[in-house]
């Protein structure tokens, strides 16, 4: 092996480069995981939080800058393992991948890697300053104080990197200067083993600490998985996962094997957990509510519900509500709120409420927050919660519950617990994110009677006929069939291609609300399919089924809606009524047309990006097909809520900043009343006001 | 028992000022007569509700509250000061009376964990705290809040229990001293006593394992310090 570095031929070198990004794969992998998630719309969103809870306190409501602090603290902690691995990856000598012994580039390379990761969260909390929506006066200092605060911090850790033997040494901790000059020519150098050399026994201390605490941190996010993330924040927590996670993958993964002259051992765990351990540890199959009745309540009788409660003009509100995250939850709730707000005599008339995804979420709060309103008697066992100026909690409105944030239960547990899971050789239902994100609904609206998100559908339909019909839309992973997870007849009578997944039997019939919501808001990566099983299943029902979001089916859940009114229609005996459907969307797209897309999309990779793309517009077009056939149906009787344009800045997700929250409200402010007289018109016979017009971005 | 050098009576020294500045620092933010102790293991929301009324107050009527500060800084100087100082200390003991570095350095390192972990349950558990404030400020607090503050303490009490019998153990293995028995049978009282008064929500027995930890590891820090170089 040569000992010069600086005279190598440029095939060389290139090969080098080649090893060298091999060996350096997990730190490499880190960073960039780090970086997409800091600069995804959510990740921006994450940090325009953090920014608002230290500069506005009373709008965020949780008057701490903890979250910027853990952040702070991640990113020195990535930066550190980054560094050190690196270090150890370009350095150590390694029968499989050998490099030239260490030069300039290998010394720096890891620093400048370490000095990456704080600087990649102060850019982009530096850059919130040119996004929407916009900075408070109040937010722009602590958002650029703060980018200055990481950028020292990446400046710190680089001197240290580069200093750190003088430091050490002035400590007396380190190995004396001589050890890191070159015998030969006394310049400096660092430190190198050989391949016949042990790993030195402070590598060996720094290993098993970092062993140690990464454990300690899983064990605290799989014990604590709700309150624990949340108060650590969604960025911190993918942050310290990522420190861990690289350590793991450099060390075990890279290291070991390549100084044993063995390949990279990534390939060999990825299939070890995809294919070999994928058939013995689901653990996503579902759980039950506690305290979930084992015998299922005999199915209601919706028709004849339907019919004794009509009002005597026979109109009456449908709702369908899209999916898009915490987006749709919030828009949704809030839309729904001020139409209440303004008009609570005209959401008696609401007889269903259908939804996909976040949506689900929204129209389920919104149903649970006001389900004391559709039957004021219904008794309800008290909730547990209590507020601080008095024992009872405080009413809040639906929207408000779904201010917190969701996102850090779901990143905790799909970078700790769920990963952790699929490396080993059984189930373990804890370790479920499922189940973090569920819990966190729940507590979400643990003030309200009953805690109707921690109970059944049938416990929350108990004693309350008149409560609209909640209609959840999933899609079945096995057949692509559509899943309406309601209390309304799913065998077929009503909806059309739909798979029966609330028969007697099927553990989602024992599920809480939270766990059917989640069903509907499964959405890619974020949340894993749900395995719910069937007791009892002959014939063509399976064992189990496995769910996820209904989006991949129709985004908009007016399908649903257009089968639950055809069917109360074909009952025989049905009263005659005049339906007007909300629908409410989140989206800027036009109501029954897509926009076009532009032609360079599809000329990238043609052949297997074709299929993908295909199959992913093919969704957007369902709703699309289905909101067409709506309006033909309905005409002026169809009222279409859109998020107005400049208020259309909130992301997907699972949290929402405080100023995307106050964004939204006020959009649901201006569409509500705009619904509200549309409503009002039809109700009285005379034409709608015209629909916002959605026009396609250029 | 391994020798000690300066550098690590220098090291003691400062930990036990710190120790000094955390203990002062943390009864300093507390009303006299209240402890934060009976909010880490209320278990319930409504009691964690009552304990904050009549003890974090300061006399104020629910209704005219606008925070807790006393109570925040108490957090924090429990977070800041008083848990690296113990975690330092038990750590500093263990490596002391621990394994010989050159036989068993793996396992030397090893035992310092649960002292380690005990500190990470504590200030888990001071930050949920502080969590619980915020959401009964800003709307609710519900009982799976308290519950996990509740059970990071009864982790916390428990980890800490099993380092400070570590050490007793270490201690007792290493040196055959009257007094390093009694430090080490006080090390071993206060683990079991705070365990145990953890577990059952026996305030007193993690009150006696409180004192009977600093009784055992202030010995063999007086005793570390006084050892021939």
């Amino acid at each position: 092996m040569s000992q010069q570095n600086d005279a190598r031929p440029l095939p060389h070198a290139w090969a080098d480069a080649l090893r060298g990004s091999v060996r350096l794969m997990s730190p490499l992998a880190s960073l960039l995981v780090l970086i997409a998630l800091i600069y995804s719309e959510q990740g921006r969103d994450v940090l325009r939080a953090l920014v608002s809870d230290a500069a506005i306190p009373q709008k965020s409501g949780d008057n701490s800058v903890a979250g910027l602090v853990f952040l702070l603290a991640s990113s020195a902690a990535l930066s550190l393992s980054v560094w050190y691995s690196s270090r150890w990856l370009l350095t150590a000598q390694m029968v499989a991948l050998p490099l030239p012994a260490a030069g300039p580039w290998q010394t720096w390379l890891p620093r400048v890697l370490g000095f990456a990761a704080p600087l990649a969260i102060a850019i982009g909390l530096a850059t919130l300053y040119w996004r929407k929506p916009a900075l408070e006066e109040g937010e722009v200092f602590h958002a650029l104080a703060w980018a200055a605060g990481f950028v020292t911090l990446a400046a710190l850790l680089l001197l240290f990197y580069w200093q750190r033997g003088r430091l050490l040494d002035g400590l007396g901790l380190g190995s004396g200067p001589e050890r890191r000059r070159d015998a030969a020519s006394g310049a400096s150098r660092p430190s190198q083993i050989a391949t016949d050399e042990p790993t030195p026994q402070p590598t060996r201390r720094v290993m098993i600490w970092a062993v140690a605490l990464s454990f300690a941190m899983a064990g605290l996010l799989i014990l604590f998985p709700v309150t624990l993330p949340r108060m650590i924040g969604a960025a911190a927590v993918a942050a310290f996962a990522l420190a861990s996670i690289n350590l793991f993958g450099s060390f075990v993964l890279t290291y070991v094997p390549l100084r044993r002259a063995l390949p990279p051992l990534w390939i060999g765990v990825i299939l070890l957990a995809g294919v070999v351990f994928a058939g013995w540890n689901d653990n996503h199959v579902v759980q039950a509510a506690d305290g979930a009745p084992t015998a299922s309540a005999a199915a209601p009788d919706v028709y004849d519900a339907f019919a004794e409660a009509l009002p005597e003009d026979g109109k009456v509100l449908f709702v369908a509500s899209e999916g898009g995250g915490i987006r749709a939850a919030y828009w949704t709730a809030a839309v729904l709120d001020d139409l209440h707000a303004a008009d609570p005599a005209l959401m008696q008339r609401l007889r269903v409420l259908s939804g996909v995804s976040g949506g689900s979420l929204g129209v389920a709060a919104w149903l649970a927050t006001h389900r004391s309103d559709y039957c004021p008697g219904a008794p309800a066992a008290p909730s547990t919660a209590v507020g601080l100026r008095s024992a009872a909690p405080p009413a809040l409105a639906a929207a408000t519950a779904l201010a917190s944030d969701f996102v850090a239960p779901a990143v905790a547990g799909m970078f700790y617990g769920d990963l952790m899971q699929r490396f080993l050789p059984f189930a373990i239902g804890p370790l479920d994110r499922s189940r973090a994100i569920e819990s966190a609904w729940q507590r979400a609206f643990e003030h309200l009677p009953g805690e109707p998100f921690a109970h059944t559908l049938d416990e929350f339909y108990a004693d309350c006929p008149a409560l609209p019909q909640l209609v959840l839309n999933a899609t079945r992973v096995e057949t692509g069939e559509r899943v309406a997870l309601t209390r309304l007849p799913t065998d077929g009578s009503m909806f059309v291609n739909t798979f029966d997944a609330m028969r007697a039997g099927s553990a989602a019939r024992r599920q809480s609300l939270a766990g059917l919501v989640h069903h509907s808001a499964r959405f890619p990566a974020v949340s894993p399919a749900g395995t719910v099983p069937i007791e009892g299943a002959t014939g063509d029902v399976p064992p189990s089924l496995r769910l996820v979001d209904g989006g991949y089916f129709d985004n908009s859940g007016v399908q649903s809606v257009l089968d639950v009114i055809d069917g109360l229609r074909r009952h025989p005996g049905m009263k005659d009524f005049t339906p007007l459907l909300i629908v409410i969307r989140n989206g800027r797209e036009p109501l029954d047309r897509p926009c076009p897309h532009a032609q360079g999309v599809s000329r990238v990779f043609p052949e297997s990006g074709s299929i993908v793309l295909a199959l992913a517009n093919v969704r957007g077009s369902h709703a699309i097909t289905a909101r067409g056939t709506a309006r033909r149906q309905f005409g002026a009787d169809m009222i279409d809520v859109v998020v107005p344009e400049e208020e259309a800045v909130a992301p997907l997700g699972w949290a929402l900043s405080a100023a995307s929250r106050a964004a939204l409200d006020k959009g649901a402010q201006r569409a509500a009343a705009q619904a509200l007289a549309s409503i009002r018109s039809r109700l009285a016979g005379s034409a709608p006001a015209p629909d916002v017009g959605v026009t396609c971005p250029r | 028992m391994n020798a000690i050098g300066s550098r690590q009576r220098r090291v003691l020294r400062w930990i036990l000022v710190l120790a000094g500045v955390a203990l002062l620092a943390v009864s300093l933010t507390q009303p006299w007569g209240v402890s934060a102790l009976p909010l880490e293991l209320a278990h319930t929301a409504a009691r964690f509700r009552q304990l904050l009324l009549d003890g974090w107050s300061a006399g104020e009527p629910a209704a005219s509250i606008t925070g807790f500060p006393r109570l925040r800084a108490n957090l924090l100087a429990d977070s800041l000061l008083l848990v690296p100082a113990y975690v330092a200390l038990l750590v500093l003991c263990t490596l002391v009376y621990g394994p010989s570095p050159q036989r068993h350095p793996s396992l030397r390192q090893l035992l310092c964990v649960p002292a380690v972990v005990a500190g990470l349950f504590d200030i888990a558990e001071n930050s949920m705290t502080g969590r619980a404030l915020d959401e009964l400020m800003r709307a609710s607090l519900t009982d799976a809040t308290v519950a996990d503050i509740t059970l990071a303490s009864e982790l916390k009490w428990t980890m800490l229990g099993v380092a400070l019998l570590v050490v007793a153990w270490r201690c007792r293995v290493a040196v055959r001293a009257p007094w390093h028995a009694v430090a080490a049978a006080a090390c071993a009282l206060g683990g079991v006593a705070m365990a145990a008064g953890a577990w059952s929500a026996l305030l007193p027995a993690i009150h006696v394992g409180v004192g009977a930890m600093l009784v055992g590891l202030g010995l063999l820090a007086r005793l570390a310090l006084r050892a021939p170089t």
